[in-house]
């Protein structure tokens, strides 16, 4: 996973871009651990799964999405 | 996740606490925020989310002490806390005898306080029963520190009568609902059997007419393959039902069930054989619907199932997972 070229948002940022409804939330890990706990408003879209089905769950490819996974990396 | 950027999305972020730091840090920050009513929603959400840490911590919180009081009260059942308000009827009026006999005027009749002795303990148990059902005639009325309590006896006949109403409704409701249960569960296992004698009746039919070169192959594979899906739908069924039985069906019911299934297999195996030497092509959704069959068939036999059946039982899931292994290989 390469992150270095992707702008890092802190936790406040995120809450407020939440707020204000303008993001998309995607939660990159497993579908199990989605079940079992999940950031509010998160869509689920695995790592593995990105390349096939980023398309439908992210139509708009110049709309602001916010990615995160399990622990601080 | 550059893996986004790749693929076009032009504006991708990444919050790299993760749910780690999002679920770690939730309390801090409900101090943190304002607060309105949008979000108090919003956070409503997130402790659904973290509902599994938040409410370890709630339980430990005695401000939950009204909430677990309740709960203690409907732990009960409907003759124990019928006995608890017999008692406190009979506790309270004691007590307000004994205020009666020790300090004077305590409960007033018709202006006059009641007498002391037997007759005023009878008195005393009386008003302490009107005034734990909360009916109150008023006929009899207590002064002084004596109201306190008749309050406080009223408050808790009310909380208790309500706990025995709630039960009774809901032991009712209990009773329905697994009545309703088990007409759907017959149902369902008749349902069952009637589609296994189906299967089978379908099969013998295609294996006559394979035999006799009735039929071109393309047919015949055609007809395999749909019975082969009620099957394997109807193999689910009963993998589920000796897996995660919400109910046992009886012994016999569950032998008839199986014997039909071991019928099946054989038939099938004896279809499949025959479909083969036809040089049939089996279709991908042929293989694919012969491979979940043998899996969940391999799958039941008398020392896998997580519970013990009767041996006659075991036999019959020993032979379903021996016909199942050939049906596999074939």
């Amino acid at each position: 996973m390469n992150q270095l070229e992707l702008d890092t948002i802190s936790r406040e940022q995120l809450i407020g871009e939440l707020r204000a409804g303008r993001v998309t939330l995607v939660d990159v890990l497993s579908p199990e651990s989605y079940a079992t706990r999940h950031l509010p408003g998160a869509i689920n879209l695995p790592v593995a799964d990105i390349p096939v089905r980023a398309h439908v769950v992210l139509p708009d490819r110049s709309a602001p999405v916010i990615v995160y996974c399990g622990s601080p990396t | 996740m550059g893996l986004l950027h790749q693929l076009g999305y032009r504006d991708v972020r990444h919050y790299p606490g993760g749910l780690t730091e999002w679920f770690a840090s939730e309390p801090a920050d409900a101090g943190m925020k304002p607060r309105n009513t949008s979000d108090s929603d919003w956070r409503s959400h997130v402790g659904q989310v973290g509902s599994l840490k938040r409410g370890r911590r709630e339980r430990g919180r005695p401000a939950n002490l009204s909430t677990r009081f309740i709960d203690a009260l409907s732990e009960r059942s409907v003759g124990t806390l019928f006995n608890w308000w017999i008692g406190m009827v009979l506790v309270c009026g004691a007590v307000f005898w004994a205020l009666t006999s020790f300090t004077g005027a305590t409960l007033m009749s018709g202006g006059q306080p009641i007498a002391g002795g037997a007759r005023g303990l009878i008195s005393a148990v009386y008003f302490s029963a009107v005034t734990a059902t909360s009916i109150g005639y008023g006929d009899i009325v207590p002064i002084g520190p004596a109201r306190l309590l008749a309050i406080a006896e009223g408050a808790a006949g009310l909380i208790l009568f309500g706990c025995v109403v709630s039960k009774f409704v809901s032991r009712r409701q209990e009773q329905l609902i697994g009545e309703i249960h088990h007409i759907a569960f017959e149902d369902r296992l008749e349902r069952l059997r009637m589609n296994l004698h189906l299967i089978r009746t379908e099969m013998q039919a295609t294996a006559r007419l394979c035999e006799g070169r009735d039929i071109a192959p393309p047919e015949a594979i055609a007809r395999v393959e749909s019975v082969a899906m009620i099957f394997v739908g109807e193999l689910h069924a009963v993998h589920d039902l000796l897996y995660r039985p919400q109910r046992t069906p009886d012994e016999a019911v569950l032998e008839a069930i199986l014997a039909a299934l071991n019928s099946v297999f054989r038939e099938f195996t004896e279809l499949m054989a025959c479909v083969k030497t036809q040089q049939a092509e089996r279709s991908d959704f042929l293989r694919t619907n012969l491979k979940t069959m043998s899996r969940l068939a391999q799958e039941i036999c008398g020392d896998c199932v997580p519970r013990e059946f009767a041996p006659s039982l075991r036999t019959w899931m020993d032979q379903i997972q021996r016909l199942a292994g050939q049906l596999a290989v074939s």
